[in-house]
């Protein structure tokens, strides 16, 4: 039995008069892929930016394995394990592949300006692992014979295939997808589809916003949908 | 024409164009606070060597701890600021320290400024002459050259510049974006501190009218000129900048007209770079 990863306890959240959420519990469990459905304007990306705190709640509590995100910034909560990828899927365009998910690692000693100092070899070493561990997981993704090629020059789908293999880098354990089949080619959904089943395979709990119904059935475990400001499990 | 005082302008402006590539080209932040930096490290250098007689190098690093711990004040209440806010804060920063150095006459001299300003002395070698200090500013000047080529390749780096192309992406992937602006700020700031006493050292006078909000605009024209985001373009800007009336003059016009010319020139290229090169002509990052 799989234990639970996130916990919402009476979340509510207002803008101004809106209300968009009145006291919504829900609970994901780790190893899980689940989805979120709702109309537009019902609150699905505000719901995931409370999640990965972006948004502050007025009420209630989030808790992801012992820490509550209420209290946290942004960068740490993601750094706690709760990765992102947003509608508009965040690479570095500028960058290869490769180096999009070289910079994703969040324990790279290169990356603290001191151990140029103190731990100059450090260094080295860990990027020459770290290449290793992207190049397999470019592989896995297919993305391989992309490594090279800037990440700006990717097609939409192959975008969000490198957003979600640059969170597995960055070793998330809650991986929150907007929208991660829109827009895509029917090639790439079923690419995506696959690499998403063998992150629950290996413990890591997806937490989607789909319109597209049918491919998100397909594979999650738990569906929700946001509704007159409540968040229900359909299943 | 004095070879040696232009080339010790140049060691002066390729170390200030270097240090606002770090803030602007790596990190995509415009700021317009270079020469109260630069500003700063000359009189703090300048008024720890007349009032305490300290000898040239224990000042310069007096000057530049002062410089980064203003550079924390300033990140501290700006690293939530973005783009044009992040500019204009910046912008008032150099007001307000232009104002303190004019106006604050006790300390500074106000507009009569400081002068009699020891010289370097290195163990028991008083440097006289420009030759002299186009050494000095070459050695320092190679210093933070080759601390750019040494970082311009690395995950570092590499970081920064993910930063600036798309900084929610940094942040979604657990990167503290502050402690990264904070690097950049002070590292900046310690550099344009050699640079500023540098100045006050070579020409023994200084006052806060070196040291204006034009100094900044300057500084931000020889990066967008050369181009950001590498180690060529903002050596380029600066050695162009510091070239450029030199060149003018050769044009047999009397002065006034020559100083025009400068300017129509300065903005012509500027117009032109602009608009056909909007990365600057050897630049990998365009301003927004």
């Amino acid at each position: 039995m799989s234990k639970p990863i996130l916990h919402i306890d009476n979340l509510s959240k207002s803008f101004g008069g809106l209300k968009l959420f009145n006291e919504v519990n829900i609970e994901l469990q780790q190893g899980t892929i689940n989805a979120l459905f709702g109309s537009n304007g019902s609150g699905k990306t505000t719901f995931f930016n409370l999640i990965g705190g972006y948004e502050k709640p007025d009420a209630g509590k989030i808790h992801f394995n012992g820490l509550t995100i209420k209290y946290h910034n942004e960068f740490e909560i993601a750094k706690a394990g709760i990765g992102k990828m947003w509608q508009e899927p965040s690479v570095f365009p500028n960058h290869t592949v490769l180096q999009n998910l070289l910079v994703s690692d969040k324990t790279h000693p290169g990356e603290n300006f001191l151990n140029y100092i103190f731990r100059g070899n450090s260094i080295k070493k860990k990027e020459f692992e770290l290449k290793e561990k992207a190049q397999n997981i470019l592989q896995d993704f297919k993305l391989g014979n992309k490594s090279g090629q800037l990440a700006g020059s990717l097609s939409l789908g192959e975008k969000k295939l490198l957003c979600i293999s640059m969170l597995l880098m960055n070793d998330a354990r809650l991986l929150l997808l907007d929208e991660p089949f829109s827009s895509v080619n029917p090639d790439t959904i079923e690419r995506i589809s696959s690499a998403l089943s063998d992150l629950r395979s290996n413990g890591k709990t997806v937490f989607m916003i789909e319109h597209k119904i049918k491919f998100a059935e397909a594979i999650s475990n738990t569906i929700f949908k946001i509704e007159n400001c409540k968040i229900e499990k359909l299943n | 024409m004095n070879w040696m005082h232009i080339l010790f302008m140049c060691e002066i402006y390729v170390i200030l164009s270097l240090s606002a590539n770090l803030v602007s080209g790596y990190t995509g932040l415009l700021s317009f606070a270079n020469a109260a930096f630069y500003g700063l490290g000359a009189y703090v250098t300048t008024l720890v060597m007349k009032n305490f007689g300290f000898n040239y190098f224990p000042s310069l690093l007096i000057a530049i701890t002062f410089n980064v711990l203003i550079s924390f004040i300033i990140t501290f209440f700006s690293s939530r600021l973005k783009d044009l806010y992040f500019t204009l804060a910046t912008l008032a920063f150099q007001v307000v320290v232009f104002s303190v150095l004019y106006n604050w006459e006790k300390v500074t001299g106000g507009s009569y400024g400081i002068s009699e300003i020891p010289g370097v002395n290195i163990l028991g070698y008083g440097l006289n002459g420009t030759k002299d200090y186009a050494i000095l500013g070459g050695f320092f000047a190679a210093i933070v050259i080759s601390f750019f080529y040494f970082f311009q390749r690395t995950p570092f780096v590499r970081l920064l510049e993910c930063i600036r192309d798309r900084e929610l992406g940094a942040v979604s992937l657990g990167k503290n974006i502050s402690y990264y602006k904070f690097i950049c700020n002070s590292v900046a700031a310690a550099f344009i501190a050699i640079a500023g006493s540098l100045f006050a050292v070579y020409n023994s006078y200084i006052d806060a009218t070196s040291f204006t909000l034009n100094e900044s605009i300057l500084i931000v024209n020889m990066i967008l000129i050369g181009g950001t985001g590498n180690l060529i373009g903002p050596v380029f800007g600066a050695c162009f900048y510091v070239m450029l009336p030199e060149l003018t003059r050769m044009i047999p016009i009397d002065s006034t007209q020559g100083a025009s010319l400068q300017m129509i020139i300065y903005s012509l290229i500027l117009i032109l770079v602009v608009r056909f090169k909007p990365n600057g002509l050897f630049g990998k990052f365009k301003f927004q």
